[in-house]
């Protein structure tokens, strides 16, 4: 609770190091918003047939599949003891090394070859400092709450759009079927009552952490020196930074690769950053163009 | 509303002297958003309840309004669970109130088209009906000149996602008519590991608990894709791994579950005996083994008798073998100086073999039950405390493995050398005193020809690195249906019955006393009270009616002559033999191999019932299965009777669920069911009634075991005058049993064999302590200790993790403080710690039984597996 | 004691022992049921991948708490079969698209995932590629597909008689399955090839 009374601000720790892909978040969600299903469509994509986020998918699940070596599985993990013996570093496991042709990096049972992993996230809206859709939406639909998340009112929302292309990171979408626009509201009906939203609750293995904002910073950059220090050198927050684009996200990640990897942008900013300074040259423009006329009309008597 | 309020809400005002001036927070919220509330803080009630899906048996809350279910979500107070779901659980609203479930009964008359609808009374008379014709028409008295007592013309299928309650009514009223061929989940899925855990430390379950492995040191996850299968209970291998645990995953695919180990080993499926016979191999010529544990806790010192030869002698084989048969002698498989009874394979072999006859390829799985129990020996074996005796055990299991070399398992399972000694090593620096290493598995390991050996392989390796009874340590058997734990201990099993008792043979004489004795009357460890576990579950099925002089109604029971697996069943519908078939929320024609026998095998049947959700492939074959559409069936000329019955779901009833923690957990009805759906207690206890009411009055001998069933359970109100649905909790009191005064008992060591006692379930004895339904007892997670005893209750009697006295020395100190579970309080003169001992409460460490000692009272101080008859492991 | 043995269906001989498989297990010898040629015999190329069965964590079973219900359907809507890439190459698979697998006992359809997740195994000097595929489908409900089951035969733990499903071996081939009769005599076509009989595969 903030001095003043108010709730303070609410976010997402989404550690995707400890994902194991289940969608028990994409189902409960679903389950509580009672979200439309979105269609059976076979997408071939690893183990995501979810796309995308949209108006009817609000948690979704990507999987990454990659020739990498399993940087961030490593024995000795934090472990108090220092393992076996192995000073942590980069290391790479020697994932058996399978007869691919030309990827077997000349030994036999060596440890070179090591050669997969698997990335699971689940992304989620992000709840911006500064969000593009909030400010673009012409009827109050879209409102801050006292908990600092962003939410559609559907009672509002009229279905206009203009919040779709506003969003950098292409989440918020109109649902055909009603014509409004929908997306994550952080289960306010249920922050509102002291609960913790739905696919935080359910996630098996915590990966989802729900809570006040400052301290789920702290946690998560100690998870990422954790992570580090045990070798894990790819281990990286993603949206956290409140200098960023968007200026801090209420919901952040931690990542284990780049952020193209995993389908989000690299460096996205909230789309109406220039607005004021549009406005300001625009006015400018405006000044100029009376002075102009001002002028041309002024020195006209001869 | 007054005026000047109406106003006052108005966003733009509310915009302008308020503090929101951009209009983006405050000043642009609803009235809607304003009063906004989750659905859940307006139910009526919240119900609690386990998810029915897998056998980690999260907790759910469910809410209700207005008599139906808003919303269902984890119960955080669950130890198991902690409040989380997977996404099926989570799914549990949509599973249970979604448009995809039927509330009508449908009939398929022989050769029609198509459904008709059928009222549910009428569809409850006409199965009736039809269990006694086919009943009759298809009983057999005698085979081969021995009594039998039973019709092989009707089977069942299904029940590992049913309520304890309702395995209990199913197992009890089919066997009462002289149906054998019982059967659910649970055969296609852990049937090995009854037999492999079995055979190995005496018990058939889950030698630890979900919990408990966040104390491990190293996981070996193998045969499992335990991310996937059991989301919710990887938690703790997530737990442990924070601890700094290994996590290995050992498969053939690289799933979910290796993206989140340390180290994934590929492996050939169906190798996997190769490999862990290697890390044997290693752990043996390394002495890498926890020495003391293995001499103290283990039959490694026990000399084995001279005919017994080996595999590495028979060039695959081992003694006994017989080619005809395609099966062994055991006789030659014992111990020097004992006689033993099989361990594995037939106990009936030595009246069989006696028989000129060749069993075929028919055998019982008589393992099951000896699995729970181990090998059966009479007099003590000799001992070499040196392990160097040739003949010793450990001597023959070095002798057997000693071609399992990393070599090997890099030529059969495709492993390279070093990784194979990278597991190797995790292992063995995570095992012995100070630090504990666990096994997972599931069906990848249970699934094979040579099931039963891929468990017992991991157990005798779990043996030699002191793993097991060990706070994380042991082997953790991911069982994966609701209740499927329960559907093998109550059970819904051709060869069982409840606790493990086998099904009796046929035999020339086949008195109580001769089943007690061909079972392997041991005289050491648990085992040795069999007389006291049948008679109190005699009394708890035919009441009254079982006395003394009549062998406790022992031959109210139908014979068993052979396999009467659901896979032999299949055979015998093929062939015509068997006519009817129940299906109990189980869905053959995908779930159980060879789908086109499966419904090849249906429409040879006069009649099916099926009871499950919605219509699944079992149901509708006859209709649009593959072989309508390739001609080779045609719908006019299948003769087959159909009959769904739409059942309750868990929400809709009441029951008990015995997850893989060997837990049963009560789970409370939230709704009633509507339309006709009704919970399998309902349907069972009826259609009991109604056979009872057919038969009423009948002379023939045949119709006596239906007859005084003790039947009569207390019904609610509601569902017509006698249609009630019965009470669940009156069951799990039978089950539990009664002393002679009617009154609840507490523990199965005091079950009697003079008929004093009753109990449906010896295992389960205890669940009802002091009157009080253990298994309902929610006591918050986070109020406990990380054991959480008072959640829920597990069998025996409450005990956590099973052979726990071996967490514990020879003189009752725990082996290290870091793996302290139950030691010795010498002053109290018990056994104390975190968890219940699975040992005497008061048998000292230093108690050594004289000669001539027998039963319980064998077993030393130092005897931790218990049900053993030598109580070694 | 535990002694390894290959499952029924196998592509590799025994090296530790003659005896091949467990001389124990449990066979039933019925023209529904027939049994692939042991390795080393003219016929076992006809079949000649590894196909394991499994689980996926979205659907349950046989699918009767899944399949029926949309928003677990929807996780995962088509039964799917994952073969490695170099299998895909050697039967000209095609990502996102159908394959054809089958057994003595049938043949199913499935859509083609290809990952690096499935690699060839190297086992005995030779390589042999893997096929994996989940069990959960059936051609009832909200998500529907062909069954593995149909692949497989009934070969039993003669202790416990639960069968063998984790370890068979199969063919694969693109695009989708026969309907009708047709595919009735594409497992007919394939039998013959291999010489299947009744004795096939009994033998240890």
């Amino acid at each position: 609770m903030a001095a003043d009374g108010q709730p303070s601000r609410k976010g997402f720790f989404t550690d995707t190091s400890v994902c194991i892909g289940c969608k028990a978040c994409e189902v409960a969600c679903k389950e509580w918003n009672q979200v439309p299903e979105d269609g059976l469509d076979f997408l071939a994509s690893s183990f995501d047939n979810s796309g995308r986020l949209s108006a009817d998918t609000w948690r979704h699940v990507a999987f990454i599949e990659q020739r990498q070596p399993l940087g961030h599985q490593d024995p000795g993990v934090g472990r108090p003891e220092g393992g076996a013996g192995d000073a942590p570093g980069p290391v790479d496991l020697g994932m058996p090394s399978f007869d691919l042709p030309g990827q077997r990096t000349g030994e036999d049972g060596g440890s070179g070859g090591g050669d997969f992993r698997w990335l699971m996230s689940s992304d989620v809206c992000k709840h911006c400092t500064s969000a593009a859709c909030l400010d673009v939406c012409p009827t109050g639909a879209l409102f801050r709450t006292e908990f600092d998340t962003v939410v559609v009112q559907e009672d509002i929302c009229n279905g206009c759009g203009y919040c779709v292309p506003a969003c950098p990171y292409g989440v918020i979408d109109r649902r055909e079927v009603d014509g409004r626009a929908w997306k994550c509201t952080l289960c306010y009906d249920r922050l509102g009552d002291g609960l913790e939203p739905a696919c935080a609750k359910a996630c098996p293995t915590d990966s989802i952490q729900f809570g006040d904002l400052d301290e789920l910073r702290e946690r998560a950059e100690r998870r990422v020196e954790d992570l580090q220090e045990a070798g894990v050198s790819s281990a990286r927050l993603y949206g956290e930074d409140p200098g960023n684009g968007v200026d801090g996200a209420g919901a952040f990640f931690l990542l284990l690769d780049e952020p193209e990897v995993y389908g989000l942008p690299p460096d996205p900013v909230v789309t109406t950053r220039d607005l004021p300074s549009m406005w300001r040259h625009a006015g400018a423009a405006a000044v100029v163009l009376l002075a102009g006329a001002a002028a041309a009309f002024a020195g006209r008597r001869s | 509303m007054g005026l000047w309020t109406w106003l006052a809400s108005w966003p733009v005002l509310r915009q302008v002297t308020g503090e929101d001036r951009m209009g983006l927070g405050e000043a642009a919220k609803s009235a809607r958003s304003e009063r906004l509330r989750p659905r859940t803080a307006e139910a009526d009630r919240v119900v609690k309840s386990v998810c029915p899906y897998c056998a980690v048996g999260c907790g759910q809350n469910v809410y209700v309004r207005d008599e139906q279910v808003i919303q269902i979500e984890g119960d955080p107070d669950s130890p198991v669970s902690r409040g989380r779901l997977c996404p099926k659980g989570s799914a549990s609203l949509q599973l249970t109130t979604g448009s995809a479930r039927r509330d009508k009964v449908l009939y398929r008359p022989p050769y029609g088209a198509d459904w008709e609808e059928l009222d549910l009374e009428t569809a409850m008379r006409m199965v009736a009906d039809r269990v006694v014709r086919t009943r009759e028409q298809t009983w057999e008295q005698e085979r081969d000149g021995q009594r039998v007592a039973r019709t092989l013309g009707i089977a069942s299928l299904g029940g590992a996602t049913l309520d304890n309650e309702e395995n209990y009514l199913i197992k009890k009223l089919l066997t009462a008519l002289g149906v054998v061929q019982v059967e659910n989940q649970a055969r296609v899925c852990h049937s090995s590991t009854v037999a492999g855990l079995g055979t190995s430390f005496g018990r058939g379950g889950a030698t630890m608990f979900l919990q408990d492995l966040q104390n491990s040191d190293c996981i070996v996850i193998e045969g499992s894709n335990f991310a996937e299968a059991h989301p919710v209970g990887f938690q703790w291998v997530m737990e442990a791994k924070a601890r700094g645990a290994v996590v290995i995953h050992v498969d053939p695919r690289f799933s979910r579950t290796s993206a989140l180990a340390d180290l994934h080993v590929p492996i050939r499926a169906g190798t996997d005996i190769a490999f862990l016979g290697a890390v044997i191999n290693h752990v043996l010529t390394e002495e890498k083994y926890f020495h003391d544990y293995v001499l103290e806790y283990t039959n490694a010192a026990t000399v084995v008798g001279e005919d017994f030869q080996d595999t590495e002698d028979l060039d695959g084989v081992f003694s006994g073998f017989s080619e005809k048969g395609r099966s062994y002698d055991v006789t030659s498989w014992g111990y020097r100086g004992a006689e033993v009874a099989a361990a594995a394979g037939d106990r009936n072999q030595l009246h069989r073999t006696r028989r000129e006859d060749d069993p075929g390829t028919s055998h019982a799985g008589r393992p099951e039950q000896q699995g729970a129990g181990g090998a059966v020996l009479r007099d003590r074996p000799e001992e070499d405390r040196t392990l160097t005796d040739p003949r010793c055990v450990f001597q023959v299991l070095k002798r057997h493995y000693s071609r399992y070399t990393p070599e090997l398992v890099e030529e059969v399972c495709g492993i390279p050398q070093d990784v194979f000694r990278r597991v190797c090593d995790h292992l063995t620096e995570n095992s012995g005193p100070d630090r504990t290493s666990a096994f997972c598995y599931a069906v990848g390991w249970t699934q094979h020809t040579v099931g039963s050996q891929y468990i017992r392989t991991a157990s005798i390796l779990q043996l030699l690195l002191g793993n097991v009874g060990r706070p994380g340590g042991g082997i953790q058997a991911l069982r994966g249906h609701a209740s499927i734990q329960g559907s093998s201990d109550v059970p819904t099993l051709f060869d069982l019955l409840p606790g493990y008792l086998p099904m009796p043979h046929a035999h020339e004489e086949q008195d109580l006393e001769g089943y007690v004795r061909a079972a392997g009357y041991p005289h050491k460890g648990f085992w040795s009270n069999m007389r006291a576990y049948t008679v109190s579950l005699l009394r708890a099925w035919w009441g009254e009616h079982a006395t003394a002089d009549n062998d406790f109604r022992f031959d109210h029971l139908p014979r068993l002559t052979g396999s009467h697996s659901t896979y032999d069943t299949v055979m015998a519908q093929i062939e015509g033999a068997c006519k009817g078939y129940f299906l109990m929320g189980e869905n053959p024609a995908v779930g159980s191999a060879n789908s086109r026998a499966q419904r090849f095998g249906m429409a040879e049947l006069d009649w099916l019932v099926v009871r499950d959700f919605s219509l699944i492939e079992s149901a509708t074959w006859w209709k649009d299965g593959p072989e309508i559409e390739s001609g080779e069936m045609r719908t006019e000329d299948i003769g087959t009777e159909v009959f769904f019955f739409p059942a309750a779901a868990h929400t809709e009833k009441s029951g008990t669920f015995t997850n893989t923690n060997r837990t049963l957990q009560w789970h409370d009805r939230a709704v009633a069911p509507s339309g006709d759906r009704r919970s399998d207690l309902w349907f069972m206890y009826h259609l009991g009634r109604l056979l009872r009411e057919r038969l009423a009055g009948s002379e023939d001998p045949r119709d006596l075991p239906v007859l005084e069933l003790t039947w009569d359970y207390p019904l609610e109100e509601g569902g017509g005058q006698g249609w009630g649905e019965p009470s669940a909790e009156a069951v799990l009191r039978e089950i539990n049993g009664r002393d002679a005064d009617g009154r609840p008992l507490s523990l199965y060591t005091q079950l009697r064999d003079d008929g004093s006692t009753s109990c449906g379930c010896w295992i389960y004895c205890g669940v009802f302590k002091d009157g009080v339904n253990q298994s309902a007892r929610k006591k918050p997670g986070q109020e406990q200790d990380w054991i959480a005893a008072e959640w829920a209750w597990s069998w025996p009697d409450n005990r956590r993790v099973l052979y726990n006295r071996a967490s514990a020395d020879p003189e009752g100190r725990p082996w290290s403080d870091r793996k302290a579970l139950v030691w010795w309080d010498g002053e109290a003169e018990r056994w104390t710690g975190y968890d219940v001992a699975d040992f005497e409460p008061d048998k000292a460490p230093g108690y050594r039984p004289p000669e001539d000692a027998s039963g319980v009272a064998a077993l030393s101080g130092v005897d931790p597996f218990i049900m053993q008859a030598d109580g070694k492991g | 004691m535990p002694t390894h043995y290959e499952p029924q269906d196998t592509p590799f001989t025994n090296p530790l022992y003659g005896h091949q498989r467990n001389p124990t297990r449990l066979l039933f010898q019925h023209e529904l049921n027939r049994y692939h040629p042991a390795p080393d015999t003219p016929g076992a190329g006809v079949y000649p991948y590894v196909v394991t069965t499994y689980r996926l964590t979205e659907h349950f079973t046989a699918g009767g708490m899944s399949r029926w219900t949309p928003y677990l359907s929807e996780l995962q809507p088509e039964f799917f079969c994952e073969v490695g890439p170099e299998l895909a190459a050697e039967r000209k698979l095609e990502h996102g698209g159908w394959a054809t697998v089958v057994t003595a006992r049938n043949a199913v359809e499935a859509r083609v995932l290809v990952t690096d997740r499935m690699r060839p195994l190297r086992v005995q000097g030779r390589s042999v590629h893997q096929i994996g595929m989940p069990y959960h489908w059936g051609p009832n409900g909200y998500s529907t597909g062909d069954s593995a089951n149909e692949l497989a035969s009934m070969a039993l733990d003669p202790n416990v008689h639960i069968q063998e499903v984790k370890a068979l071996t199969a063919d694969i081939r693109p695009g989708r399955r026969p309907r009708g009769r047709e595919r009735v005599a594409l497992v007919e076509e394939y039998r013959r090839r291999a010489g299947v009989t009744e004795r096939t595969g009994t033998e240890d």
